[in-house]
């Protein structure tokens, strides 16, 4: 963990609100976008975002620092849009049926050319159809920060495991787009 | 090398994960199909890396503070309610005691009659329960277990 870190995570610990302020000014933008990104709704993420830096507030007397900050805030992120959810019908497995079903058309392929601003708007609908545990992979990952070996940390995942499920989240998110 | 061992590597090539060897790359050149599916997945690299990412509304973070205030203000009156149960207990201990000063004897003999009580039931309870007590404490000892580790696991998904 970087100094500056750990001495703003003392502060906060000592009931320091402008240096939880600050904590909330840096990580905001990373847990908002994540948040909006698995559940598509502004208001909603609004709120869950704000959940998971109450939760951070509380938890933070128990942190130990092993872990980055940004990785165990991802954690309570990844928390908070589960407990979100739940009530809703469940995820589909990480290893359900890829590869069974071979794209009909391809994505981005040269006989129908779409311009960015479509292709951005086909692949948020998309993202909206996988399943949550590929979407929140795929999403952490592409957000700038959480790269794979942060992402092995997070999910407590062998690093071989998460590029596998990756590639496999991205594969059925090319089926989708293909259909 | 078959389509769907090509297939299967399409991801992996397209984030720049795995460079194709020989065999991959030959097989690219002669099958359409894989050729394309490669394409469809390094549009898709592109556009997701491309992916734009909400920033956080303007007053985000005060409203966060908000809510930690509200958070705190709401256990400070928790600590306050338990603080005036606790003076209504002290007054009630401190009248009791009084009283009990005022009237010695009758306090003192109502010790005693208590304690009589207290002392044969105990004795008969511990006579009845003393073949079973090892059932008792083992029980306990699990129930003991099963609630520190739901505690554990509760308080590891907090966070």
């Amino acid at each position: 963990m970087q100094f500056d870190e750990r001495e703003l995570i003392e502060r906060c610990r000592t009931g320091d609100d402008t240096a939880f302020a600050e904590l909330v000014d840096r990580y905001k933008d990373l847990v908002y976008g994540l948040i909006y990104r698995m559940v598509g709704d502004r208001g909603l993420a609004d709120d869950l975002a704000q959940d998971v830096f109450l939760k951070v507030h509380r938890g933070l007397p128990y942190f130990r620092g092993e872990a980055r900050l940004s990785t165990w805030i991802f954690r309570i992120v990844q928390n908070v849009c589960v407990q979100a959810r739940s009530g809703r019908p469940p995820d589909v497995p990480l290893d359900d049926g890829i590869g069974g079903d071979r794209p009909s058309r391809q994505f981005g392929s040269e006989d129908r050319a779409f311009d960015s601003l479509e292709d951005r708007d086909r692949l948020d609908k998309a993202l909206a159809r996988l399943p949550p545990n590929y979407r929140m992979l795929v999403v952490a990952h592409y957000l700038k920060g959480v790269q794979y070996e942060a992402l092995a940390e997070a999910l407590n995942l062998p690093l071989g495991t998460v590029k596998t499920h990756l590639h496999r989240a991205k594969r059925r998110l090319r089926e989708l787009l293909e259909k | 090398m078959q389509c769907a061992d090509v297939l299967d590597l399409v991801e992996p090539i397209a984030a720049g994960d795995l460079p194709p060897d020989e065999r991959v790359r030959e097989h690219l050149h002669s099958c359409p199909a894989c050729a394309g599916a490669l394409a469809s997945a390094q549009r898709l690299e592109t556009l997701l890396k491309a992916m734009e990412f909400p920033a956080a509304p303007a007053a985000f973070v005060s409203q966060v503070l908000q809510r930690i205030r509200r958070d705190r203000w709401r256990s400070e009156q928790n600590v306050d309610r338990l603080f005036n149960v606790a003076i209504v207990a002290a007054v009630i201990l401190i009248a009791g005691g009084l009283l009990a000063l005022l009237n010695v004897g009758t306090v003192m003999s109502l010790i005693g009659s208590v304690w009589t009580l207290v002392k044969e039931g105990s004795r008969e309870t511990v006579r009845t329960a003393a073949p079973t007590v090892v059932t008792y404490v083992a029980a306990v000892g699990l129930l003991a277990s099963a609630l520190g580790m739901w505690a554990w696991a509760e308080r590891r998904m907090q966070f």
